[in-house]
Order: C-alpha cells, then sequence, then structure tokens
C-alpha cells in the first residue's frame, strides 16, 4: 500500500526530480501549496464506519445547516415545518447583489432526503395555482418563516389541495399582517 | 419557449384594429410564447416551478406580443433581454 505520510509537496517534487535530467525540464517550477491552502498528510478520512459519499452528505448537511435550517425538517423540535403550515419563503435573487423575492404559501409536501431535502409551498395567484419547490440547504433560500400553523391536516403530502382547495389559500389576510408586522419591528428597531 | 399555435375560441370584442376588424379569428395560426407551465420547470438554484395551467402570448411576425396587456402570473423563466417588455406588462412575475 502506498504511504501517504510524506507531504504532498515532497511527493511532487521527488516525480519532477526523476525528470531533471534536461536542463529544460530542471527549470520546471516545483509546485509548492499556497499558505491559504492546508495539505493533508493523511489522505485516508475517518469514516467512522460509513461510506465515504456518506461521510461527505453528512458534512455538507452540517455545513450549509449552520444557520439553523435544519430544525425546520427535525421532527423533535418545536420549530419543525408541518404540511399545512403557512409559510412564508425569502429568496435572494442572486448571490452577488442583496435583492431578495418572497413566496408565501401553504406547505404541501416536505421530503427529507438529506442535503437534497425539499419542500414544496403552494398558494394561488391571480386565480392560478403555483406551487414552488425549494432545497432546503440552498444557499439562495434566506429564510423560511411560519407564518400560521396548520390545522386539521391529517396528511403528509396535502395534494389533494389541488382538486379541494377549500378555505386554504386565503392568505391574503395573513401576508399583509405579517406586512404590518415587519413595518412594526422596523420601525421599533430603528 | 416560442410554439406555433392554432386559436380555437376567440372573443368577439377581443384585439382589433383601428378598422374594427379582429386581429385574431378562430383558425387562425400563429406564434406564441409560453408563460404558464404545468410541467415544473428547474430554476438554476434547484428551485422548481409548476403552475395549474398552460398559458402562452400570441405574438406577431416580429415576436412581439401582439395585445397590450397580459392578464395572469408569469414565469420568471422569461427573464431575458427579449421579453423584457412582456414581463413589465405581467401583473406578477413568480
Amino acid at each position: 500500500m502506498f504511504s501517504f505520510t510524506r507531504t504532498l509537496g515532497a511527493r511532487l517534487s521527488g516525480v519532477t526530480a526523476r525528470f531533471a535530467s534536461t536542463a529544460a525540464n530542471a527549470a520546471k517550477p516545483t509546485y509548492k501549496a499556497p499558505a491559504s491552502v492546508t495539505v493533508p498528510t493523511q489522505f485516508k478520512p475517518n469514516t467512522k464506519g460509513q461510506g465515504l459519499m456518506q461521510l461527505i452528505a453528512k458534512e455538507e448537511v452540517k455545513r450549509m445547516g449552520a444557520d439553523g435550517r435544519s430544525k425546520l425538517f427535525n421532527k423533535s423540535h418545536p420549530d419543525c415545518l408541518r404540511p399545512g403550515d403557512v409559510v412564508l419563503v425569502e429568496t435572494l435573487n442572486s448571490m452577488s447583489a442583496d435583492k431578495t423575492s418572497t413566496f408565501v404559501g401553504v406547505l404541501i409536501a416536505m421530503d427529507r432526503r438529506g442535503l437534497h431535502s425539499n419542500f414544496t409551498v403552494r398558494n394561488v395567484v391571480l386565480k392560478v395555482g403555483v406551487e414552488m419547490k425549494y432545497m432546503l440547504y440552498s444557499p439562495m433560500i434566506k429564510s423560511v418563516r411560519i407564518m400560521k400553523r396548520g390545522e386539521g391536516f391529517r396528511r403528509a403530502k396535502l395534494f389533494y389541495l389541488r382538486d379541494n382547495p377549500g378555505r386554504a389559500f386565503r392568505l391574503e389576510g395573513l401576508v399583509k399582517q405579517d406586512k404590518a408586522a415587519q413595518a412594526k419591528k422596523a420601525a421599533k428597531s430603528a | 419557449d416560442e410554439i406555433v399555435v392554432v386559436v380555437n375560441k376567440a372573443k368577439a370584442n377581443a384585439v382589433a384594429t383601428a378598422s374594427g376588424v379582429p386581429k385574431v379569428k378562430k383558425g387562425d395560426v400563429r406564434h406564441a410564447l409560453v408563460v404558464r407551465a404545468r410541467k415544473e420547470t428547474l430554476r438554476p438554484d434547484g428551485r422548481y416551478v409548476r403552475f395549474d395551467d398552460n398559458a402562452c402570448v400570441l405574438l406577431n411576425k416580429q415576436g412581439e406580443p401582439l395585445g397590450t396587456r397580459v392578464l395572469g402570473v408569469v414565469s420568471g423563466e422569461l427573464r431575458q433581454k427579449r421579453w423584457m417588455k412582456l414581463l413589465s406588462l405581467a401583473p406578477k412575475v413568480i
């Protein structure tokens, strides 16, 4: 088995040394990692009894969920999302600018898929039903706020609301309330 | 996406030229631009958008919208230079 104890730089310089016979090759620079890059001496990660891809996925979930969005999908957390909640999702329009778009709607589906966890939000806008499926761990999602808890929804997936909406999508009042509350908050903190 | 459509139903009092002849009659074959689709479309950041119906906007030969108003929601896929006029006409872009 290869020994991984020598540094990357040392190994590369060893390789280039073999080809340093000609003058042209001797002038070739050996690779030296910049200070910002930490070159590990030990390349075998500690997978702790799981596969490498599982480990990478878990690390990514931990990294992307550092702002606390994992709790939205954690059933044992009181702030967990539930199907039927009225949810406001704020999305960044681009990673460089601060402008956001908002979408309010009823949460009709949640899929727990690790890093690919997603949820579907449905609303009726100008008499047209619109559904948006968001990736929970997407960096474009700025915030997910629960505007109202759903009551009386006894299913995990509320696709029946597409045909039988009932009063589920009367959300203008909620949006107005929320806007007023936000304005008040901004005025208070200002 | 631009498609070719045939007009199945045309309102009698809809788009009319100066002389009063309707611009769009039943049976016309025209180009149109899809603004809403029932099939979910993928956005670059992994979001999906799906509307409850399929809708399109009729275009003239130059590829500009035929009418002066757009009713209903319009998909954000149209955020291209070519369709900025249409976007500005739309009451809501999602």
